[in-house]
């Protein structure tokens, strides 16, 4: 077995939000309409990146989270709200399933994995 | 006793794991970080008597010393009061952060996971400590070098990936681009161009009888075997979501004890393993993801994720 590692919270070249990663706000990511440079400074592991939606596309889901129950909740067919997961299908996310999958743009990975590309100043 | 959930609003597994302590009567307490300062305060003592204080939503408290195990999904960041000029933001942002990191670490009680081992994790270390702990990896490369990349090809002798050391999304005109770990054409071995820019993870492309997703909540084992019915889902599941299917598979007894000491190794309570199965029934560890997805496999195969996690969380008696 190897030993256990030096702790990050030792570790002084190891930055707060290395220790303490965030997400984009409410699970959002960060616009930006800069587009790729050339092939001289693109990174070869981006020359097949696969487009997907836009992300000023309204999200698919319409919830309404409850503070009372804790969870997101969805108009039934009734109008009355109902528990997300009670209400939709299993499967791999895409329009109103009840899961976020790996690699899904509802489940990004916290912003110090993928910084945002517009600093705020 | 309470389980503290730090997660996103939208977060399906999460509203879950909710609703079973709910049915458990396990009180819980969710907050996203992205309440804080309009929604959310954090009071806490520090002196001669230790650590107290108090989280406080406009719907409940929480005492701090009331936690009996903390939930960490990656809640997301601060929404500080809007008209702050940049620099004071960022100051803002890190005081916040440091504080609730500060505060929070101060509670001696069990985190699934704890922030900074998830963030230890980067992928060429967990290569290694795989290793070390006896499961088989593939042969890797991580470089900037093109003639490094050309070399790796010729000693192993077959197809080669190119996989994201880190996250797999960016945002490029204004659309989402995702990375997916891909084949390394045999053609692009003359034209390598960008490799010298940055970092890039090569990695042996093994032959697949099927992968798995091991998912491990704490010495709990569930594990699912993913067939790949197209090509870009043979190299890459999460590019094909629809061509999957899904069967139980139970990792053999050295692969199981390679994960733990994984996960030892790395501190950490969860973690959603990604293998390949050869033809030859080896498993070959690609990666470990401790914050990794499970709702969408626990409902294919009903596999009582969610409980076991509950479990965990509840039990709560193992502090870092």
């Amino acid at each position: 077995m190897p030993e256990h590692p030096v702790s990050p919270w030792r570790d002084p070249l190891v930055s707060s939000g290395d220790r303490f990663p965030l997400g984009p706000p409410r699970g959002i990511l960060v616009d930006c309409q800069e587009g790729p440079s050339g092939s001289e400074t693109r990174p070869f592991s981006l020359r097949h990146a696969v487009a997907g939606p836009r992300v000023d596309t309204p999200p698919s889901w319409h919830y309404i989270y409850c503070h009372e129950r804790q969870i997101a909740l969805v108009h039934g067919g009734n109008g009355e709200p109902v528990p997300m997961l009670r209400h939709t299908k299993p499967g791999p996310t895409q329009g109103g399933t009840s899961f976020t999958t790996d690699g899904d743009p509802n489940n990004p990975p916290p912003e110090e994995m993928n910084p945002p590309d517009h600093q705020d100043d | 006793m309470t389980v503290l959930i730090l997660a996103r609003e939208f977060d399906p597994q999460v509203d879950r794991l909710v609703e079973e302590l709910r049915e458990r009567d396990v009180p819980a307490f969710r907050t996203d970080l992205v309440a804080f300062p309009q929604a959310l305060d954090l009071e806490s003592r520090l002196g001669a008597d230790g650590v107290d204080g108090v989280l406080k939503t406009p719907y409940r408290d929480l005492c701090l010393g009331e936690v009996r195990s903390v939930w960490y999904r990656h809640p997301s960041h601060f929404e500080l009061p809007a008209g702050m000029s940049g620099p004071e933001r960022r100051h803002a942002t890190a005081e916040a952060r440091c504080g609730f990191a500060g505060v929070l670490n101060c509670l001696d009680v069990l985190w699934v996971n704890y922030p900074g081992s998830e963030s230890d994790a980067f992928k060429p270390w967990q290569l290694d400590v795989a290793r070390r702990c006896g499961l088989s990896v593939p042969e890797s490369l991580v470089t900037n070098k093109p003639d490094a990349v050309r070399d790796f090809a010729a000693t192993v002798g077959g197809p080669l990936v190119v996989k994201a050391l880190s996250a797999a999304m960016l945002v490029e005109s204004g659309r989402l681009q995702t990375s997916y770990t891909r084949l390394v054409e045999p053609a692009e071995l003359d034209d390598l161009a960008g490799v010298e820019t940055t970092l890039h993870f090569f990695q042996q492309f093994v032959p697949k009888a099927y992968e798995a997703r091991v998912t491990v909540v704490g010495d709990r084992v569930f594990g699912a075997a993913i067939h790949a019915g197209s090509e870009a889902a043979r190299v890459d599941w999460r590019a094909d979501y629809h061509a999957l299917e899904y069967s139980l598979v139970e990792p053999p007894e050295p692969v199981v004890a390679g994960m733990l000491g994984f996960m030892r190794h790395f501190d950490l309570s969860f973690g959603a393993f990604d293998f390949v199965v050869t033809p030859d029934e080896e498993w070959v560890m690609l990666e470990c993801n401790p914050f990794g997805a499970y709702g969408w496999l626990e409902d294919a195969l009903d596999l009582p994720i969610t409980s076991a996690l509950a479990d965990l969380l509840m039990d709560g008696g193992t502090a870092r």
